[in-house]
């Protein structure tokens, strides 16, 4: 029987599957942050102990300071309570920390395909939505909530398997086009609850011929359409990534893992639940201008007018959307001002990202205050050898510390009441940065040239 | 929640729409991002950044009525434990997976899946519903509408006030209304 790189990455860690159809999964790797005390608790409280910590990565980064390296610098007692909780866990069951000051650390999902963990064919769960992101190495990458006791406990956890969707984007991406334009014209195609029940496998000319770094950003994405998980099929690029990494197969095991690796795709007669294609060529430069990620369109585009829309339902969520992010309808995108602009996240936090945003920045001057926080420790050595700190700094930009910082804003890094960011994150929902902020998603070019003009704008003007 | 649930409800249909969000939606992120578990703040502030006009006048024995995907989403507690907070029923015509197992363990007197509800309600409809039998009855436009209700091993949760309630009662631990 046909199947799909979901497919052979699942029956590979299904242990056993039970009258109800739901199967027991294996984990290979378990990360998670902070906010997992709660779990730790339940766990002591009932007696359990961690079934195989060698397998678990504890990794500080969402309350962690931008402005420094040390917990010190986090910005009140409770913070730091919460990033030493974690430390406390780690040493109680005996799993790797990646605390402030470890030059591994950085987001979750940007560690865990640094050090060779995601790689094909792996199981890699985290206690975090945008665990999809690691599915671009040709991973099988989930997010767990109420189920983390549960792994912590077993290695295990129970999954309905998903169905199969396939989105295709074939053709070639133009001039100044994205990662992140790529993944927010499919969400705007495939909405906010398209994916529900699905696992995605992105295909086709545009994403075989993005760098990794980009595969993630499309991946981490999935979730907002609803889906469990996106995934790459692993290629020539995906190996060159994971060779050499500190959890990357050993020299001598390396051919009989890339033999593996190779079986990864999904044969050519594989069945899919669902598909969508969208053509490369036809996709440009997007920013959102609601609250919902699927709300996105074309830099070009106007604010849209909620009386065009036919369904009473639709056009009353419109309109309140349009009422918070304080916006007219028919008004261009580009005369929409800004306040401030965030670069970073688990969405585009990458190297690639940022070479990418200070290629516009670059002799250039900020008119908002502009916030640059690489996700690792290992993109900000990186970006530092290039120059690319120098960049941002001389035009005018904060240049932070790893964590998820403004995205959520959980480390003191907000956009405060009725402020307007510019922002290459992930999330739009009404509060996401701070009470009552106003968030615009957009890739690292587009959030530049939003700080080198102050409103949003076509970066290919500027390019 | 102390009591006895209700099994049946007559009240105001108060209607929002597909893909509404937990966090963000029914409930304001920052009572997660700050960890607001007090159920007189939840309650006051169920769903108030969509509609100002529910957090105000709402009372209990209302109903809110959604449409798809109801609390998509990070999986936190503070919007369910709105809701219940608030004393109204839940029709969804479907519920995201993630909030559904929430709203189970938070005890909501809810149909999470009912497709049939879909362009048969409309906001501000005389609702009467029996949520142990799946029976709505429009007052307003005098029809009624058989959807499928909770199993009864799900109805459990709702009946015992929540998960805990439910655990408590079963193995009579301390556990008891410490989750409400």
């Amino acid at each position: 029987m046909p199947r799909t790189l979901f497919d052979k990455i699942w029956d590979q860690h299904a242990i056993t599957t039970n009258a109800a159809g739901h199967t027991l999964l294996y984990i290979d790797w378990l990360l998670f942050a902070e906010s997992t005390f709660a779990d730790f608790e339940v766990l002591r409280n009932d007696g359990y102990s961690v079934r195989r910590p060698a397998q678990l990565f504890g990794i500080a980064d969402h309350y962690t300071p931008s402005h420094g390296t040390t917990l010190a610098d986090a910005v009140d007692d409770e913070r730091r309570n919460i990033i030493t909780t974690l430390e406390r866990n780690a040493r109680r069951h005996g799993f790797e920390y990646l605390g402030l000051g470890d030059p591994r650390r950085g987001i979750q999902h940007l560690v865990g395909p640094e050090q060779g963990l995601a790689q094909p064919g792996v199981i890699v769960m985290c206690a975090d939505s945008h665990t999809a992101t690691q599915g671009a190495l040709g991973a099988l990458a989930f997010g767990i909530g109420g189920e983390l006791t549960h792994a912590f406990a077993t290695q295990t956890v129970w999954q309905r398997k998903p169905k199969q969707m396939r989105v295709t984007v074939d053709g070639k991406r133009g001039y100044g086009v994205t990662a992140k334009d790529v993944i927010l014209t499919i969400l705007a195609k495939v909405g906010a609850g398209g994916a529900v029940r699905h696992a995605i496998e992105y295909a086709g000319a545009v994403i075989r011929d993005m760098s990794v770094d980009e595969r993630m950003t499309v991946c981490n994405m999935s979730i907002e359409m609803g889906a469990r998980a996106g995934t790459v099929a692993p290629d020539d690029k995906t190996y060159a990534y994971v060779h050499g990494r500190p959890f990357a197969p050993a020299p001598e095991d390396w051919d009989t893992a890339l033999a593996y690796w190779r079986t990864l795709t999904s044969d050519p007669d594989a069945v899919w639940d669902k598909e969508v294609t969208i053509s490369g060529d036809q996709i440009v430069p997007m920013v959102t201008w609601g609250n919902s990620p699927e709300n996105s369109l074309s830099i070009k585009d106007l604010v849209p007018t909620p009386a065009d829309e036919p369904d009473a339902q639709r056009r009353l969520d419109m309109q309140r959307s349009l009422d918070y992010m304080d916006l007219k309808p028919g008004m261009p995108l580009t005369r929409i001002a800004i306040d401030q602009v965030f670069i970073g996240s688990c969405t585009n936090s990458r190297i690639h990202d940022l070479r990418e945003a200070a290629a516009v920045l670059n002799g250039r001057k900020t008119v908002v205050p502009t916030l640059v926080v690489p996700g690792s420790m290992s993109v900000k050595r990186e970006a530092e050898a290039e120059g690319l700190h120098r960049i941002f700094i001389e035009a005018g930009c904060t240049w932070g510390e790893p964590g998820c910082s403004m995205c959520v804003s959980l480390n003191g890094d907000t956009v405060a009441p009725g402020k307007r960011c510019a922002s290459t994150s992930n999330r739009n929902f009404r509060g996401r940065q701070g009470p009552g902020s106003r968030t615009h998603l957009m890739s690292p070019p587009m959030a530049a040239a939003a700080a080198i003009t102050g409103k949003l704008t076509d970066v290919r003007e500027l390019i | 929640m102390s009591g006895t649930v209700s099994e049946s409800m007559q009240g105001r249909c108060w209607k929002f729409g597909d893909d509404i969000l937990n966090d963000g939606g029914i409930m304001d992120f920052e009572m997660v991002r700050t960890g607001v578990f007090d159920p007189a703040i939840l309650g006051k502030h169920c769903l108030e950044s969509l509609r100002a006009d529910f957090a105000r006048d709402s009372v209990p024995g209302d109903i809110i009525v959604t449409g798809r995907n109801f609390g998509r989403g990070q999986l936190h507690d503070a919007g369910p434990f709105a809701v219940r907070a608030r004393g109204v029923g839940l029709i969804c015509v479907s519920m995201s997976r993630a909030f559904f197992r929430l709203a189970v363990s938070a005890g909501l007197v809810m149909i999470p899946f009912a497709p049939e509800i879909e362009g048969r309600i409309n906001d501000g409809d005389k609702l009467d519903v029996n949520f142990r039998s799946g029976s709505i009855r429009n007052l307003t436009r005098n029809e009624t509408i058989q959807t499928q209700p909770l199993p009864d091993f799900l109805w459990d949760f709702v009946a015992a006030g929540g998960e805990m309630n439910w655990l408590a009662k079963k193995y009579g631990t301390a556990a008891g209304d410490a989750h409400v």
